[in-house]
């Protein structure tokens, strides 16, 4: 019966059909299968000499933000891929006038690398299982870029021997995998600096004392409690009673709290809040950064330094100004080991006290680590490749 | 799932781990090299990634220590636990093979499986292990030819230990009198010329194996109507026990495999005549098989293959192909041994 025949012959069924459907449900849209494979602003006949790919997950957005204007600066022919439907997404709203391709399995990949028929090299910044999917083209010269220079052992492993090139920062990089013990004479080490350190290398060429206007501004980097106990190095247990003796000192005090403090142990969940009730309390100006806040942007507004054991101490070290790095005592910290050890250009302490007498100390005018610092700088972060555009060179030399 | 770690043997100490990483075939791989690791005399444990596989496998090997991990930080409790661990062997080369690499203080060591001499594209992701334990001096060509520079990387030539008894046995001298027929592709031509050669070869036993339940009807009835001498099999479980009485062996382009070369018997292979002989790639070269597109030239075959004029060529390439010699020498065991 049709609708019309319907309102003619049954007019009291057409009207409850009628309200009957409007308040059902509505159905449920069919499943779209995810896809597999995708790609933006990609031309399959461009001549696409550079790829650059993450195989994590979101996090790979931080890694490939270190890296994408520099290629851009190199004005080279790059495409980014990447194995996360998510990021691609992000990656799409955050950079709109790059090349982003997605690529679920080994299988899309392959369908790229098919098309992509000029490229020359392929840049990992992390380490990930589906980079396996990519170094099977012994064509293609298959290089490391990493994401930061840390002394941690995921610095320095055989892993990284599948590799053409290995990308340092600096010789404390290739001195790591000396010291790690292992054979990796088919591994190239290259420098090429730290690119996204220019500009905070550049400010620093001015004294840390004579920074904003005399100011003294610090900035506290923690890192989290770790998957395990004994790898736990953070100092956010006891940061709070040390803001109580050190705030005095500082005009200003910025923090940036590791993202997965609190992912194993619940409690310090709250830390931000309660240094915050803290710092609220006292005579000085304070802000907690947001997750999404980049180091680097902090980095240049502070002259003063509080780190955990991680990546962010050679990250503060550009700035040349004195480092306070907590070593929880007790621990067996596996690191991979450079020429240098912390103790040797910052000021490393284990418990409240002697954060106080050292920070005293060096506000006082007895900033002793000052020259190894300056060496540290251009052993670890690779300061006059980084001045000197070494990475940007590097990218238009594969260019051929 | 638990890590099964209460497997772990507190007081034999572990020098080795196999880590298997293939769900589907976590079965085969084991099976491979179970036998040749129990007779190492060396204490070692089964790391399976997969939680389906490693399910059947505690059932089927209750008396190894056989763990699992799922993450990264699985595998890192599970390296912990056994602190005399010296090495890690890799059957196959995948991507979660990088959550044990990164352990510096272990030794990594490709072994391959049954086939990953065939199968295997080298690429530069081999460079991650230390060593890979080939089979033979091919691998090792194979490998000098796509690395310019091996840098730190030793390839150690192993042999087959698998192998073994099959060379073994082939060495022996015994009457021989039965004809092996290895049938694989039910639409090959082969199939279709079958009854002229065995009727041909009629005063010969025949074992004949077919995987084609069709064909195996079709042939069964010929062999009865012919009153022809011969066994049928379905599949190949009795082909290593029967290869020892066998004359030679009769098979087809898609049936040769590289194995047949560990038999040391006149392989005469059919090759359906609308394809040239010189584009065909088989795991054997063409110089050591007897080739044959039809009744004349099989005829011609049989008739001079007492001579066995390729038998040198099949003893090359066993050895280039397989290790024979290094099997033989129990390669494998000596440097297992010496891994403690």
């Amino acid at each position: 019966m049709s609708k019309w025949t319907k309102f003619k012959n049954k007019p009291v069924l057409f009207f409850k059909d009628m309200v009957l459907n409007a308040v059902a449900k509505p159905k449920p849209k069919p499943k779209t299968k995810p896809k597999n494979i995708a790609s933006f602003n990609y031309n399959m006949f461009y001549p696409y000499t550079h790829l650059l790919h993450t195989g994590e997950n979101v996090t790979g957005l931080s890694h490939l933000d270190l890296w994408i204007s520099y290629f851009k600066e190199a004005d080279v022919e790059f495409v980014i891929l990447v194995r996360n439907f998510e990021l691609f997404e992000l990656l799409k709203e955050k950079y709109p006038y790059i090349t982003v391709l997605f690529a679920k399995g080994k299988k899309e990949v392959e369908t790229y690398f098919k098309q992509l028929s000029h490229l020359k090299a392929c840049f990992y910044p992390s380490n990930t299982g589906n980079n396996l999917h990519l170094l099977h083209h012994n064509h293609i010269k298959h290089i490391f870029i990493g994401h930061g220079d840390s002394d941690k052992t995921a610095s320095a492993h055989k892993y990284f021997r599948v590799y053409d090139e290995n990308w340092v920062a600096g010789e404390a990089h290739i001195d790591r995998f000396y010291n790690a013990g292992f054979d990796f004479s088919g591994l190239k080490n290259i420098k090429v600096g730290r690119p996204s350190l220019k500009e905070i290398l550049q400010i620093s060429e001015v004294d840390w004392r004579e920074r904003f206007d005399g100011k003294l501004n610090l900035l506290y980097l923690s890192t989290w409690e770790g998957v395990y106990e004994e790898q736990n190095y953070t100092s956010v247990s006891i940061i709070n009673t040390a803001f109580d003796s050190i705030y005095k000192y500082f005009d200003e005090i910025n923090i940036k709290l590791h993202p997965w403090v609190g992912r194993r142990e619940e409690n310090l969940l709250r830390i931000s809040k309660i240094l915050e009730t803290n710092l609220q309390e006292k005579e000085v100006a304070y802000k907690i950064a947001e997750k999404h806040i980049n180091v680097d942007f902090l980095i240049k507004k502070a002259n003063i330094f509080i780190c955990d054991i991680s990546a962010v101490i050679t990250d503060s070290l550009a700035a040349n100004a004195p480092i306070f790095v907590y070593i929880p005592k007790g621990k067996d910290i596996k690191l991979s080991k450079s020429k240098m050890g912390y103790e040797d250009y910052t000021y490393v302490f284990s418990n409240i006290e002697e954060l106080v007498e050292k920070m005293e100390d060096v506000l006082n005018g007895n900033d002793y680590l000052k020259e190894k610092r300056e060496e540290a700088m251009e052993y670890i972060l690779g300061r006059d490749e980084t001045l000197n555009d070494e990475f940007i060179s590097q990218l238009q030399k594969l260019q051929g | 799932m638990a890590y099964n770690l209460e497997k772990l043997n507190k007081h034999v100490k572990n020098i080795y781990m196999i880590h298997l990483v293939d769900s589907k075939l976590n079965k085969n791989h084991l099976s491979y090299w179970i036998e040749v690791f129990e007779k190492s005399e060396q204490n070692f444990s089964f790391l399976v990634r997969d939680e389906k596989s490693f399910g059947e496998l505690i059932q089927l090997y209750p008396q190894h220590q056989i763990l699992y991990a799922s993450t990264p930080v699985d595998v890192e409790t599970i390296v912990n636990a056994q602190p005399s661990l010296k090495v890690v062997f890799f059957p196959l080369n995948a991507a979660k093979n990088i959550h044990l690499l990164r352990f510096n203080h272990l030794k990594h060591i490709f072994i391959g499986t049954k086939h990953s001499d065939q199968l295997s594209v080298i690429n530069k992701s081999y460079k991650a292990y230390d060593e890979i334990w080939v089979s033979s001096q091919s691998m090792v060509d194979k490998y000098n030819e796509n690395f310019e520079n091996l840098g730190h990387l030793q390839l150690k030539i192993v042999g087959k230990p698998q192998l073994k008894n099959v060379f073994l046995e082939s060495e022996k001298m015994v009457q021989k009198d039965t004809i092996i027929l290895n049938i694989a592709n039910s639409n090959s031509l082969f199939v279709n010329q079958l009854s002229v050669l065995l009727l041909t070869l009629k005063s010969h036993h025949f074992s004949i194996f077919i995987n084609d339940n069709t064909i195996f009807r079709r042939l069964k009835e010929f062999l009865q109507g012919y009153l022809l001498n011969s066994n049928l099999y379905l599949n190949n479980s009795m082909f290593d026990l029967l290869i020892a009485q066998s004359k030679y062996i009769i098979t087809d382009v898609d049936n040769i495999s590289i194995f047949y070369l560990a038999y040391n018997q006149p392989l005469i292979v059919y090759v359906p005549e609308d394809i040239e002989k010189d584009t065909l790639r088989l795991d054997i070269p063409h110089d050591a098989l007897y080739l044959f597109s039809n009744k004349d030239e099989f005829l011609d075959i049989i008739e001079n293959i007492d001579k066995d004029i390729l038998k040198s060529k099949r003893e090359y390439y066993a050895e280039y192909f397989l290790g024979k010699q290094a099997t033989l020498d129990d390669e494998i065991y000596k440097k297992l041994k010496l891994l403690n």
